[in-house]
This record gives C-alpha cells, sequence and structure tokens, in this order.
C-alpha cells in the first residue's frame, strides 16, 4: 500500500492532473527538464569554450556562471507554477467544500418544500400555497443544479469524472426529456419535436451525465429561442455512430465568439443579453461527456438565424 | 407489525422532515444524531433498515457502516446511505462495506426515497 502511494507519487503527471495542470505546467516534471538543460548547458558551455580557450579554469567558470543563471532563471520559472499550481488546488478544494456545504441546507429546502407541496395539493379544492410552494421548489431545484454542475465542472477539470459505462438507450433518454420539458417549452411558448430513426442501436454510455447532455442542449434550445418556434429533435445513425442533434430559429452564436462556446463559464454576448440565467457550463461539460465516451461534439449556428448542436457516440455492436 | 427504520442524520431538519413522511406512510422511526448513539439503538431496537449519512460527529459514516457490519446483532440489517457526499469511488466503497445502496440526498425528493427505502425492505 506504502509503495503503490510511493509510485503514485513518482508519476508527477498523474499527480499534476489531478489538481487540473497539464503536463507543461507540472512544477516537477519542469523542475526534472530544468536539470536536463542544465546538464546540457553546463556541458555544451564547456565543450564550447574548449574550443575557444586553453585555460581550464576559466572554461570551467563560464560552465557554472552559465549554470548558476540557468539555475536561477529555471527556479523562477518553476516557483511561479508551483504557485500557479496551489492557487488551482485551493480552488478546486475551495468549490468542493462551498458545493457540499450548501447541498446540507439546500437538502432541507428540498424536503421540507416536498412535504410542504404534498400537504397543500391534499387540502380540498387545492390551496393558494400551493402556487408559491411550486416557485420556491423550482428555485431550490435551480440551485441545486447549478451545485451539481459546479461539482461535476470541478471534477472534470482535476480528472476525477468517472464514467459509467452501461448499455443504454438514447432514444429513451431522449423521448423521457422531451415529456419532461413539455411545459416549460410551453411556457417559452416554443414547441418540440422529437424524430427518431426506427429502432436506433443503444450505445455504450453514463446515463445519468447523458441525461445531464440531453437535458442541456435541449434546455439551450428552448431558452434561447426567443419565444417562437419549433425546436427540432433528431436521432439518426451515421455509420457506427449514433448521432444526436438539436435545431432551433433562437439568438444563434456570432461567429467570432464560436471557438469559446466549450469553454468553461463562457457564455456569448448575446445569450447574455437574451437570458441572464446560465452558469456557461453545460457545454463544457457535455464535451467532457460526449468525448469521455468516444463521441464527437459540435455545432452550426448562424446569428440572429438559429444553431443546430449535435454529438455522435459509438453504437453499441 | 409496523416496520422500523432508524435515520441515523446530525442535521435535525432533515431528521424531521424525513421522519415526517415515512410516519405518514406508516413506519415507525428511530432517530440519532450521531454514529454512537446509532449503533446503540440498532443493537437494542433492531431496525429494519438503517438510513445513514456519512458524515457525523466524531465518528463517521463509514466507521458506523463497519461497525454494524461487524457486529453479529447488526450485520444483516440493511444499510442505506444517504449523503451529500460524492467522493469518487465512495459508492463502490459503501457497498463493498456492505451497505445496499448510496443515494444523494440533493437529487431524490421525499416521496421517491421513500419507494427506494420500500424497494429495500421488501428485499
Amino acid at each position: 500500500m506504502i509503495a503503490k502511494k510511493f509510485l503514485e507519487k513518482l508519476n508527477v503527471i498523474s499527480e499534476c492532473k489531478k489538481v487540473g495542470l497539464g503536463a507543461w505546467e507540472c512544477p516537477p516534471l519542469l523542475f526534472v527538464l530544468m536539470g536536463l538543460i542544465n546538464v546540457l548547458a553546463m556541458s555544451g558551455s564547456y565543450l564550447i569554450s574548449s574550443h575557444y580557450i586553453d585555460d581550464s579554469a576559466v572554461e570551467i567558470g563560464i560552465a557554472a556562471v552559465v549554470s548558476i543563471v540557468i539555475l536561477v532563471i529555471g527556479n523562477f520559472i518553476i516557483h511561479g507554477f508551483n504557485k500557479m499550481a496551489e492557487a488551482n488546488q485551493l480552488k478546486s478544494e475551495f468549490i468542493s467544500i462551498v458545493s457540499h456545504q450548501l447541498r446540507s441546507p439546500l437538502s432541507i429546502f428540498k424536503w421540507t418544500m416536498d412535504i410542504l407541496l404534498k400537504e397543500a395539493k391534499e387540502k380540498k379544492g387545492g390551496s393558494p400555497d400551493e402556487t408559491y410552494l411550486n416557485i420556491l421548489s423550482e428555485n431550490t431545484e435551480r440551485m441545486i443544479q447549478l451545485v451539481n454542475l459546479l461539482l461535476e465542472a470541478n471534477r472534470i477539470e482535476s480528472g476525477r469524472m468517472v464514467l459509467a459505462r452501461v448499455p443504454l438507450s438514447l432514444q429513451k433518454i431522449t423521448n423521457d426529456m422531451v415529456q419532461s420539458v413539455t411545459w416549460y417549452a410551453k411556457a417559452y411558448n416554443v414547441d418540440i419535436a422529437f424524430e427518431s430513426v426506427e429502432n436506433p442501436p443503444e450505445i455504450i454510455g453514463d446515463a445519468d451525465r447523458l441525461r445531464m447532455v440531453v437535458q442541456n442542449l435541449i434546455d439551450n434550445a428552448i431558452r434561447y429561442s426567443r419565444g417562437k418556434g419549433t425546436v427540432h429533435v433528431k436521432l439518426s445513425v451515421d455509420g457506427k455512430f449514433l448521432r444526436w442533434e438539436i435545431h432551433d430559429n433562437g439568438v444563434g452564436i456570432p461567429k467570432e465568439q464560436q471557438k469559446f462556446i466549450f469553454q468553461k463559464f463562457y457564455r456569448s454576448d448575446n445569450a447574455v443579453r437574451h437570458q441572464t440565467q446560465g452558469s456557461g457550463l453545460g457545454l463544457y461539460i457535455a464535451k467532457s461527456v460526449v468525448e469521455g465516451l468516444g463521441g464527437h461534439i459540435g455545432f452550426d449556428s448562424e446569428l440572429d438565424q438559429g444553431s443546430t448542436f449535435w454529438f455522435t457516440l459509438p453504437a453499441r455492436s | 407489525m409496523k416496520k422500523k427504520i432508524l435515520y441515523i442524520e446530525d442535521e435535525p431538519a432533515l431528521q424531521r422532515a424525513l421522519s415526517a413522511m415515512l410516519v405518514r406512510e406508516g413506519f415507525e422511526t428511530l432517530q440519532a444524531l450521531d454514529g454512537e448513539t446509532g449503533i446503540r439503538i440498532a443493537k437494542e431496537k433492531k431496525p429494519d433498515i438503517v438510513l445513514l449519512d456519512l458524515v457525523l460527529p466524531r465518528m463517521n459514516g463509514f466507521a458506523v457502516l463497519q461497525a454494524l457490519k461487524g457486529d453479529p446483532e447488526t450485520k444483516d440489517i440493511p444499510v442505506l446511505v444517504l449523503t451529500n457526499l460524492e467522493g469518487v469511488g465512495d459508492i463502490e466503497k459503501v457497498v463493498e462495506m456492505g451497505a445496499v445502496s448510496y443515494l444523494v440526498k440533493t437529487n431524490y425528493p421525499l416521496s421517491e426515497l421513500i419507494e427506494q427505502i420500500k424497494r429495500y425492505l421488501n428485499q
């Protein structure tokens, strides 16, 4: 057990991945690299100086000076990256602690409201409180979703997201989700239609996470539709992949901002203008989940014309 | 004979909410605000199921689960872990330790939670 932990510590790159740092930002790896560069620079400067200078004390002196200069510069660089790594780890821990702390009071809200709503529903002739309780309940749910998204993004960033891999029907997930958002789409004055190829193959994936992806893409299409038109969801087979896509006639994404759309916390200007609510985490998570399951994700979008978001996942053979 | 459910949870408001709902559903509820009390009640009253939080004062849920499963008097009582923690490997860990399942509290409405409890009671 101790030997295993020791070996894990030696694998510096995976240690760095845990705190969300790539190999080139990883202080221990940089330390080793700087050491190698230093040895090379020392031998190089010694060889070059010995070619031009006969006095061996001067040759050694030049090699030593080069080595010290590289050592000092290297130390500054590694120190800087070390600080960055520490800050990154602190941020991840902070998000994790805050999110878990928020979950306790949120569970209390949720369960207490469940009881109050049940009681309100049981009252004869309905209760005027029910509307307000529903508002409270929906907003508690929103907070819970946000905390879940933050925790999920945190897990992705630190490489701790573990995807389940079980056979499942993307058609069923989509169908259930479309059913459950119909009332919500109506509130936005948007229709939603789902069209699927007959008997699509199953896929291997993580049902909860794929539900999150599908929900996020449908939510976006509805919310950015500007209160008109129909959102079309389509499931088709594309070679060895199952292709899921959603088309809306909404606000679209400005061309120059399209490359940032899958970045964490990013929301395009017009998205913020049309919808103040949104964490900018949904697409970031969707990309990680889809790619983690061996698929691809992308979109086509025209400003003020609408967007088509799609993803593909390997069909179960 | 009413089925007895022991809920080990350090948050009194959650205790109250879930217990109230369970009583409405016709169960008898037992409550413990910390692990040691929970283990003592489990031994004395032999509940039909234990609902266990993981973050508890002094003795955490993992230790409570280990104690319950390690004691011949309580080892056969099903334990359902109810938590807000979602650490990597926690689900596998508690199931390996003998819990029947692991549910994240914020992700379950009370009604669904009660359905799950009933399912494990009937097994």
